[in-house]
């Protein structure tokens, strides 16, 4: 009976933390008209409070239709968000993993101040860098161009912590051993490093996936050119008559961060788990 | 491990999946809309004078009628002529019987002759009734001078009985005076004489004044206006009509009862039958070639602006088309429509055929006119598309944009448009397949 009553609360908890995207969901079929209906409070138009269905009385796959076959908008935001975060992992991994392999496995002088540098970076919100960010990729005349989201996203020192934890964890002795039959330090990191971090490595570029799919904030300050805005993006530009072309662009939006999680979702719990241990 | 790999690697051919859909689906997206985006395309203003084409149709009528009279109460023997039928000038119209001709001459000339006698008359019983009067005058003038005469002697002669009688009772009122108490009768006597005289001289001096009196009303009387007696003049003015008539008779008399037509023109009326006596009115109407012919139309009040008398209009028919002069305009009386007339040079067109008038008018000359497809209306507001180079989401596009502006004047294919608003690099949607709003993105046509 206990375990009914905890499965029950923990049913009803998991609900209330999936109902945004049910909702989501629910709003990719509905009808402009009913979702105007719904929210009419919210947007001024009615009394009393929003309400939501969650399943649409006149379902439609009107939204999905004109999503995907008339709003090259989409795609072209699409891309760019892809663009950008295949540029970020992909300059993580040559930069990022590098950088964690030298903090974990060498020793040298001031190796713990820069330890300390790149935590202090990571606790540092955008809002604070973002100034600093601005005046360098104008100085590089880089801003308006992808490369502006691109080239600090490269360097986030968020991915380098992960993979730093997981390099630490490799124990010493099979690197000992790997130098004692002759191994080049670039052999041991491409033969050893890489496949025993490959969790760390892989939790790391999830969480930076996630991070750039859903980055706002970059886009804004750093692009004028709309042609190379991201997807998360897209929403703002979304009129008020078109909720449920917005509602199902959000749930498309949604497909590819759930993806990419459920790929990593094993090495992500054993990344966050990594990150969380004490040094 | 092995089995966090294989999660992996199906999710991540799941994400590969994906964007494979969405590679597929952009390029579906990027096909549709080649379809959807409205296809315009574009004008730039330009100035040019805007051109009102105002046409009308109507009939060519006559100019001027005339009409065509003979005597009246004539026999008319036969017709020549059918309405409608053109003739020229001298050509026989009608033949009129002879011999009514002359019974009408012969009439005539009686009722002539018979006034003329009564006039001769008139003038002799005139003639003689002033002499009688001029005697009357001068025997009443005569009496008169005689009476006067007359009475001035009876007065002069009374006169001087009076003073005769006077002188005497004088001398014995004298002698009395002297010989005191004597000649007291004869005094008195004397005194009854005087009176008596006096009376005498008082009676005739009256009498003479009332005969002068009644002799100067003869004279007046005498001299009084005969009533005035203007039968002569009257019948004299009747003489000269007839005169007239009988003129015309003659004439026609000389033509041998053929009645001509008196100018070139076409026969619009005939008032007469063979067999019936010619009326007082005209018995034919016929048009006048020399006045020529006009065009007779009509027009909306809306295209009357653009007319004026005067104007340089193309008539068309089916057989030709002529360039004439706008001769009048007037409101019709329904007030809906302007009749407006052209005079048309004799022989160019023919009677009663419908006829196109056009005329192409020119307004000042606009810096900014655009066709007037490219102009939209909404609450009483005026405005036009423009076309922009915009970035947008798919990088620079070509975006209709609303542009509020000020007509300043139009026609059915321009339009005049303040040139504050826009200049001459604006590119302005003329036409587009599909109905396009501000901020739609849209297509130029191929070549534009």
């Amino acid at each position: 009976m206990k375990k009914v009553i905890r499965y029950v609360i923990l049913f009803s908890f998991a609900l209330l933390e999936i109902s945004p995207v049910l909702f989501l969901l629910a709003g990719t079929f509905m009808g402009n008209q009913e979702i105007v209906e719904c929210v009419a409070p919210v947007l001024k138009k009615g009394d009393g409070y929003a309400s939501w269905k969650l399943f649409p009385v006149f379902p439609t796959m009107k939204n999905i239709v004109e999503l995907l076959l008339d709003s090259p908008e989409f795609f072209q935001m699409f891309w760019n968000s892809v663009k950008i975060a295949g540029g970020i992992l992909a300059g993580q991994l040559i930069f990022g993993m590098p950088a964690a392999w030298g903090l974990a496995r060498y020793s040298f002088t001031g190796k713990k101040i820069i330890y300390m540098l790149y935590i202090i970076m990571m606790m540092m919100p955008f809002q604070v860098t973002m100034l600093s960010e601005y005046l360098v990729l104008d100085r590089l005349e880089l801003l308006d161009t992808s490369s502006a989201i691109i080239l600090p996203g490269i360097f986030s020192t968020f991915s380098v912590f992960i993979m730093y934890r997981f390099f630490c964890g490799i124990p010493e002795s099979i690197l000992e051993a790997a130098r004692i039959d002759g191994a080049g330090e670039f052999q041991i990191f491409f033969r050893l490093g890489i496949p025993l971090g490959a969790a760390g490595i892989i939790s790391a570029m999830v969480l930076s996936f996630l991070e750039c799919w859903s980055m706002m904030e970059q886009s804004m300050t750093f692009l004028e050119t709309k042609s190379l805005w991201p997807l998360s993006l897209f929403l703002p530009e979304i009129e008020d008559g078109n909720a449920g072309l917005s509602l199902c662009a959000s749930f498309a939006a949604l497909l590819p961060a759930v993806i990419v999680f459920l790929s990593g979702q094993d090495y992500l719990e054993q990344g966050i788990a990594s990150a969380a241990v004490k040094e | 491990m092995k089995q966090k790999g294989q999660k992996a690697a199906f999710w991540l051919k799941g994400f590969v999946w994906l964007l494979v859909v969405m590679f597929l689906f952009t390029v579906a997206s990027r096909a549709a809309d080649t379809f959807t985006v409205a296809k315009v395309s574009v004008v730039s203003p330009l100035a040019r004078k805007l051109q009102y084409r105002v046409s009308a149709e109507g009939r060519i009528e006559k100019n001027r009628e005339i009409s065509i009279l003979t005597c009246p109460d004539l026999l008319v023997k036969s017709i020549q002529v059918n309405e409608g039928q053109r003739v020229k000038k001298g050509e026989v119209l009608a033949k009129l019987d002879k011999s009514s001709l002359k019974e009408q001459i012969a009439k005539i000339q009686d009722e002539k002759r018979t006034l003329e006698l009564e006039n001769a008359a008139s003038e002799a019983n005139k003639r003689q009734e002033q002499k009688k009067r001029q005697q009357e005058i001068f025997r009443a003038r005569k009496d008169y001078e005689e009476l006067k005469k007359k009475n001035e002697k009876a007065l002069a002669r009374a006169k001087k009985e009076l003073d005769k009688a006077k002188e005497k009772l004088r001398k014995v009122k004298k002698e009395k005076k002297n010989e005191t108490g004597k000649g007291e009768d004869l005094v008195k006597e004397l005194q009854a004489l005087a009176e008596e005289k006096r009376k005498a001289y008082q009676e005739r001096k009256e009498s003479g004044k009332a005969e002068e009196k009644a002799a100067n009303r003869a004279i007046e009387d005498a001299m009084t206006d005969v009533p005035a007696d203007n039968s002569a003049a009257i019948h004299q003015i009747t003489i000269k009509n007839l005169n007239k008539e009988l003129q015309k008779l003659q004439t026609v008399q000389k033509q041998n009862g053929k009645i001509l037509a008196p100018k070139d023109g076409v026969i619009t009326g005939i008032f007469v039958n063979v067999g019936q006596r010619t009326p007082d009115s005209g018995i034919f109407n016929m048009t006048d070639d020399s006045a020529g012919l006009k065009f007779v139309g009509q027009l909306t009040l809306e295209d009357a602006k653009y007319v004026s008398t005067g104007d340089l209009v193309t008539l068309h028919t089916t057989e030709r088309e002529e360039e004439v002069s706008v001769t009048s305009l007037e409101i019709d009386e329904s007030q809906e429509f302007m009749k407006i007339t052209a005079l048309l040079p004799a022989k160019s067109f023919s009677l009663g055929e419908t006829a196109l008038l056009q005329i192409v008018q020119e307004s000042e000359s606009y810096p900014c006119t655009v066709p007037a497809t490219a102009v939209y209306q909404d609450n009483n507001k005026a405005y036009v598309y423009l076309v922009q180079k915009e970035d947008t989401i798919l990088g620079k596009q070509e975006v209709a944009r609303k542009m509020e502006i000020k007509v300043l004047e139009k026609n059915g294919t321009y339009a005049a448009l303040d040139p504050d608003v826009l200049d001459s690099e604006s590119r302005i949607v003329a036409e587009s397949d599909r109905f396009v709003e501000s901020g739609d993105r849209v297509r130029l046509k191929e070549g534009e």
